[in-house]
């Protein structure tokens, strides 16, 4: 059987996009979104760094795959409704194949997006809120890269080179003892440079447990929560010059545990996905894991 | 005899004025004698307020309206009791905070203001 390494490391390629698009927005859980609202005319930044490891290959070549991730996230509070993003990725990529080692460096695809919190009910230490999100993610990672042996493999590159929308939904339920998290969430990648990745829909759940202190008073400055996510991803398959490489797209379900310690001006947390879950497309490229650490401030 | 009356009450005047005095003062006799610690707060006068605020699940979500608070001229401490979502304010009795002010600060923060009350010390 021939083997289309091509088509697989551009799966992986996607489920590390995916990644990053569930993972990069400011979100009280670690991998996806959150719909608590950034105060007006407030501030909020993270930063994530995001390692991923794919070195299961069906094929049996020995290819290995790991990119390294900083996110940049800023939020801004423009009503107590509205919040405005924007996500900047600074990436490292290696591919190990029989051929060579192929890497780049360097600004990935930024995403700038709005959420509007429609719905909102608060009472004493509980909130319920539903919040739409839409935006764009920015051609603003090279995609014509080469090195020795010639044009970069799309999954190496470091963007795609299109505009592409997203929209989503989520919605949380949050009390001084537990949150949970759910959103929705669907990109339609277009066409560049002769490459449409498939689009991307999302699912994620996340739940946050208040693990200490035990007893809350007027001096609690500080919570840590033990967290627990799932994240569904289906990819359509990618077209090249209009057709559909059959070694690509699939579905994937990652299970995230972790642990966030929120203080009055800061979160720290850190998890790592572990895919439960791989139904790829030909001899696409496995993922082994995904892990994440990440602060954030508010100001 | 005339002379007397007038000066015992003027005395008696003067003791009376003390009296304020004394009980504030950690080393009156009446302060010992009913074990009562003034703190320099209530010896310079203050005023606590109390919000019941809902919506706010943990720190992180505190912190923002608690900046606001403390950010008011006067406004000596800021505590948040995120159970029972309550922020207690300590103040200088100058401070003046209204219910529609504290709604429209905290609907800015994405939280619901539902009442307040006053104390007379923090």
């Amino acid at each position: 059987m021939k083997f289309r390494w091509n088509s697989s490391v551009l799966l992986a390629s996607s489920v590390l996009l995916m990644g990053l698009s569930g993972g990069a927005t400011i979100a009280a859980p670690i991998t996806s979104n959150t719909a608590l609202a950034i105060s007006e005319d407030e501030w909020l930044l993270r930063e994530q760094v995001i390692v991923v490891r794919a070195a299961d290959d069906p094929a049996g070549l020995g290819r290995e795959f790991t990119t390294t991730t900083s996110v940049s996230v800023t939020g801004y509070g423009l009503t107590p409704k509205l919040a405005l993003f924007g996500v900047l990725p600074l990436t490292h990529k290696e591919l190990k194949t029989p051929a060579g080692k192929r890497k780049a460096s360097g600004f990935g695809d930024a995403r700038l997006f709005a959420r509007y919190t429609l719905l909102q009910n608060n009472s004493a230490g509980q909130t319920f809120r539903v919040a739409p999100f839409a935006g764009v993610e920015l051609p603003t990672g090279r995609n014509a890269d080469r090195d020795a042996l010639g044009l970069l493999p799309t999954p190496v590159q470091l963007g795609s080179g299109s505009w592409d929308p997203f929209v989503g939904l989520v919605m949380t339920y949050a009390t001084t003892d537990w949150q949970l998290d759910t959103s929705l969430s669907y990109q339609d990648n277009r066409k560049a440079s002769g490459v449409e990745r498939g689009n991307v829909f999302k699912a994620d759940a996340s739940l946050q447990i208040r693990l200490w202190p035990d007893e809350l008073s007027a001096d609690t400055n500080s919570f840590l929560f033990g967290v627990l996510e799932a994240n569904l991803v289906h990819e359509e398959k990618t077209e090249l010059n209009g057709v559909a490489n059959q070694d690509s797209g699939g579905t994937t379900l990652f299970i995230a545990p972790g642990l966030q310690y929120a203080a009055k001006s800061w979160i720290a947390e850190a998890s790592v996905q572990i895919p439960v879950v791989q139904n790829l497309g030909g001899t696409g490229l496995e993922k082994d894991y995904i892990t994440r650490a990440s602060v954030r401030f508010n100001f | 005899m005339k002379k007397t009356i007038p000066l015992a009450l003027t005395a008696l005047a003067a003791v009376l004025a003390s009296l304020p005095i004394a009980l504030q003062t950690t080393w009156s006799p009446f302060a010992l004698a009913k074990n009562i610690i003034v703190s320099p707060a209530y010896a310079a006068g203050s005023k606590v307020y109390n919000m019941r605020v809902d919506g706010m699940t943990c720190p992180f979500c505190a912190a923002t309206s608690e900046k606001a608070l403390k950010a008011i001229p006067g406004v000596k401490s800021v505590s948040t009791n995120l159970k029972k979502g309550v922020i207690t304010v300590c103040a200088a009795p100058s401070v003046k905070l209204s219910s529609a002010n504290m709604k429209s600060m905290f609907a800015k923060k994405g939280f619901t203001f539902r009442s307040m009350s006053t104390g007379r010390s923090c």
